[in-house]
C-alpha cells in the first residue's frame, strides 16, 4: 500500500478478506478514471470501503443528469480540453455546474484541481478553491500538488494517445492512492481523533529498558515519524503514548533526549505501565472522552497489535515495521486526513487539560451554580453562520454520545439549514477560565407556525459534564426563536450505540419520554429567558 | 534477468487483470480472450512495464496483443 513507487500490478493482485461497506460514486469526467478506479479498489479496501462507480460519457459541457442517490460526487476533468476560455471565464462557467449539481444531491463533491504549472494554472487554482470555499460540501483533490511531486513524471504523451487520460502511470496510482487513503475516508468515514503509539522500535530505535535513554536511536527515518505525529497533533488529533516500560524511566527518557522532535508534554496520554495494551486503549479512549474506534494504534510488534484488535475489534491499527514505512503510512491512513485545520482543531488538545481540573472543581462543588460562577462560563451564540458550516458539520458527523438526532448531516443539509427561511443552524461556543473550547454544539431546527422542530443536537464531548446542556441548548433554541410566536418545541431522537447522554437529557425534560422518538414540551420564551438570566453564566452573540 | 522470468511476470498480469489461471505453456491472445478488452490491454501494458521496469514505445503498444508478444517485447526492451 505504501510501496514508492507504488505498482499497479501489485496492487491489482491485492484482495480483500474482511468486509467493507458499500459506497456509489458518480463520476462526471471528460477523461478516463478507470485506470485510476482499478488501482484504487485495493486502496480504499484498505480504508473499509468499496465503490461501485457510474461513470458519465466524456462531456466537456458536464451536462450529465446527477444521481441523488450517489454518496460521492467525482468531477474528473482534462482542463487542457478547455484551453480557450480563461481561467476566470472557466471558472465562472465551473461554478455554474458545480452550483447545478449541489442542487440535485446532498452528496459531497470532489473536483480535481489543474495540475499544471503555469500562471494560468495557478490562477484557475486560486479560483477554484474560492468556489470550494463557497459552495457547501465542494472539495478538491489536490492534483496540483501530486504534478509538483512528480514533475515531468505526471503526464504521458502515450496514455493521452491511447487510454484517454494524459495523466502517466505514476500519476494515476499516487491519485488512486490519495483518493483512498485520504480524500474519500475523509468524506465518507468517521475520522481518527488519537493516535496511541508505542515507544520501543516505533517512535525510536531500540528498547528503553535494556538500552537506557542515551542508548536510544533517534535516526532521521524515526525523527521523520515523530514530526509527522506533531503535524497530526496541529490538525487536532490528539497523541497517546501506549508502553510498556517503568513510568518513571519513560519520563527520564523524554527528559534526557533533547534532540528528540516529540516530547512528553505532546502527549495527552501517558499510558505507560506493564499491564495490557488493550487496557491502555481503552485508558486512552477514556481519558480523551472518545470512542476506541476513533484510536489508531501503532506498534512494531506484530503480537501486540493482534492481541489489542482481538480484545478491541473496532480500534484501527498500523504495523510500524520500519520508520520509514510507518512515516509513509502517516501521510496517508484513512481517517487522519483533514480538508482544513479549523480552530476546533486547535482548540481541542488545549482543552483536555483543562478538563481535569474542571472535573475535580464539579466533584467538590457543593452548588452547581457556585462551580459555574467560579469557571466563569461564556457562551457564544451563533444564529445560521455561514463562516461556521464546516464545524457544524463536523459535529453532526462525529459526535456521538449527546447527538439527538444522529442524522449526520453533509455540509449541503446543513447550508439548507443556514440558508432557507424557516430553518436555523446555531452555533454554540463554550469558553471559560481554564480554557476557550470554541463552537461545541450544533443544533439544528425548523419552524413551522406556533411549533419548532429541533432535528438534531450534537454537542461535543468536550462540552459534556460541566452540567451546562441544558442552558447552552436552550440558549440557542431561545435566540433562534427571538420573535417568532412559537409555544411548543419537539426534538426527535434516534437511538444509537452510545447516545446515551442525549436520551438521558431528553427525558430529564419529560420522564415520560424514554424510548420515544420525538419528544414534545411546550415553549414559554419569558420562562426561559429569565432562567438564563438568573444562570451564572455570560451569553454573546457569535460574530460571523 | 531470465527470459523465464520475463514470461513469468507477463504471464501473472495477465492473470491478475484478466482474473484467471493461465497454464505456462498456454497461449493467450487479445481476439480470443473476451476479458482483454481496450481497457484491460492500456492496463496490462502499464503494469507490464512497473513489474519489469520498462517502457514500451508508443507505436509497439497498440500491437502487443498476446502473451507471446508481450514476453518477446519485454525481452526486446530488457536487452536494450
Amino acid at each position: 500500500m505504501y510501496a514508492e513507487p507504488p505498482r499497479r500490478a501489485d496492487l491489482l493482485a491485492l484482495s480483500t478478506p474482511w468486509p467493507t461497506q458499500d459506497v456509489r460514486m458518480q463520476v462526471v469526467r471528460n477523461q478516463a478514471f478507470e485506470f485510476v478506479a482499478s488501482a484504487l479498489r485495493p486502496f480504499l479496501a484498505f480504508a473499509g470501503l468499496t465503490a461501485t462507480l457510474q461513470y458519465s460519457d466524456y462531456d466537456d459541457s458536464l451536462s450529465v443528469p446527477i444521481d441523488p442517490r450517489a454518496d460521492v460526487v467525482l468531477v474528473w476533468l482534462d482542463f487542457e480540453r478547455y484551453g480557450r476560455l480563461a481561467p476566470a471565464e472557466l471558472a465562472v462557467w465551473l461554478e455554474l455546474r458545480l452550483q447545478s449539481m449541489r442542487a440535485k444531491t446532498k452528496a459531497p463533491i470532489l473536483i480535481g484541481n489543474h495540475p499544471g504549472s503555469s500562471g494560468e494554472s495557478a490562477e484557475l487554482n486560486r479560483l477554484l478553491e474560492k468556489i470550494a470555499d463557497r459552495l457547501a460540501g465542494v472539495h478538491l483533490a489536490d492534483q496540483a500538488a501530486i504534478a509538483s511531486s512528480l514533475g515531468p513524471g505526471y503526464r504521458d504523451d502515450r496514455t493521452a494517445r491511447l487510454a484517454a487520460t494524459s495523466l502517466s502511470d505514476l500519476a494515476l496510482l499516487h491519485t488512486a492512492r490519495l483518493m483512498g487513503l485520504s480524500w474519500l475516508p475523509a468524506l465518507l468515514l468517521p475520522s481518527i481523533k488519537a493516535v496511541a503509539v508505542d515507544l520501543d522500535g516505533t517512535l525510536y530505535g531500540g528498547v528503553l529498558g535494556e538500552d537506557g535513554a542515551k542508548g536510544l536511536v533517534a535516526s532521521p527515518e524515526y525523527l521523520a515519524v515523530q514530526q509527522r505525529l506533531l503535524a497530526l497533533r496541529e490538525n487536532g488529533i490528539f497523541l497517546a503514548a501506549v508502553s510498556r516500560n517503568e513510568p518513571a524511566d519513560v519520563e527520564a527518557l523524554f527528559r534526557h533526549r533533547s534532540d528528540f522532535a516529540i516530547r512528553q508534554d505532546h502527549f495527552s496520554v501517558m499510558a505507560v505501565s506493564w499491564g495490557p495494551k488493550a487496557d491502555a486503549i481503552r485508558q486512552v479512549a477514556k481519558e480523551l472522552r472518545i470512542g476506541e474506534d476513533a484510536i489508531l494504534f501503532i506498534d512494531d510488534n506484530p503480537g501486540e497489535l493482534a492481541a489489542v484488535a482481538s480484545a478491541i475489534p473496532n480500534v484501527r491499527t498500523l504495523h510500524a515495521a520500519t520508520p520509514v514505512l510507518t512515516g509513509r503510512a502517516l501521510q496517508a491512513f484513512p481517517g487522519l486526513f483533514r480538508w482544513s485545520r479549523s480552530e476546533a482543531d486547535t482548540l481541542r488538545i488545549r482543552d483536555l487539560a483543562a478538563a481535569a481540573t474542571r472535573e475535580h472543581n464539579i466533584k467538590t462543588a457543593q452548588d452547581p451554580n457556585a462551580y459555574l460562577q467560579v469557571l466563569q462560563v461564556e457562551l457564544g451564540i451563533g444564529v445560521d453562520l455561514r463562516s461556521q458550516l464546516e464545524r457544524l458539520t463536523e459535529l453532526s458527523q462525529k459526535t456521538n454520545q449527546f447527538n439527538t438526532g444522529l442524522r449526520r448531516f453533509g455540509a449541503a443539509e446543513v447550508s439548507r439549514y443556514i440558508q432557507e427561511p424557516h430553518c436555523h443552524a446555531l452555533s454554540i461556543s463554550l469558553r471559560d477560565r481554564l480554557s476557550d473550547s470554541g463552537v461545541v454544539a450544533a443544533i439544528f431546527l425548523r419552524v413551522d407556525g406556533e411549533h419548532a422542530v429541533v432535528d438534531e443536537v450534537a454537542i461535543s464531548c468536550r462540552a459534556l459534564g460541566r452540567q451546562l446542556e441544558r442552558l447552552m441548548i436552550f440558549a440557542g433554541i431561545h435566540r433562534a426563536l427571538a420573535g417568532k410566536k412559537v409555544s411548543s418545541l419537539s426534538f426527535g431522537f434516534t437511538p444509537g450505540p452510545r447516545n446515551d447522554p442525549a436520551r438521558a437529557w431528553l427525558i430529564s425534560l419529560d420522564a415520560s419520554a424514554n424510548g420515544a422518538e420525538v419528544v414534545t414540551i411546550p415553549w414559554h420564551a419569558d420562562e426561559v429567558r429569565r432562567e438564563l438570566a438568573a444562570a451564572p453564566l455570560r451569553l454573546t452573540e457569535l460574530g460571523p | 534477468v531470465s527470459d523465464q522470468q520475463a514470461g513469468r511476470q507477463v504471464r501473472g498480469v495477465l492473470e491478475t487483470v484478466l482474473g484467471r489461471a493461465i497454464a505456462p505453456s498456454e497461449s493467450v491472445t487479445r481476439s480470443t480472450e473476451p476479458a482483454w478488452d481496450s481497457l484491460r490491454h492500456v492496463e496490462i501494458l502499464l503494469a507490464i512495464e512497473g513489474v519489469c521496469d520498462i517502457r514500451f514505445d508508443e507505436e509497439e503498444m497498440g500491437r502487443l496483443d498476446s502473451l507471446e508478444k508481450l514476453v518477446q517485447a519485454v525481452e526486446r526492451h530488457r536487452a536494450t
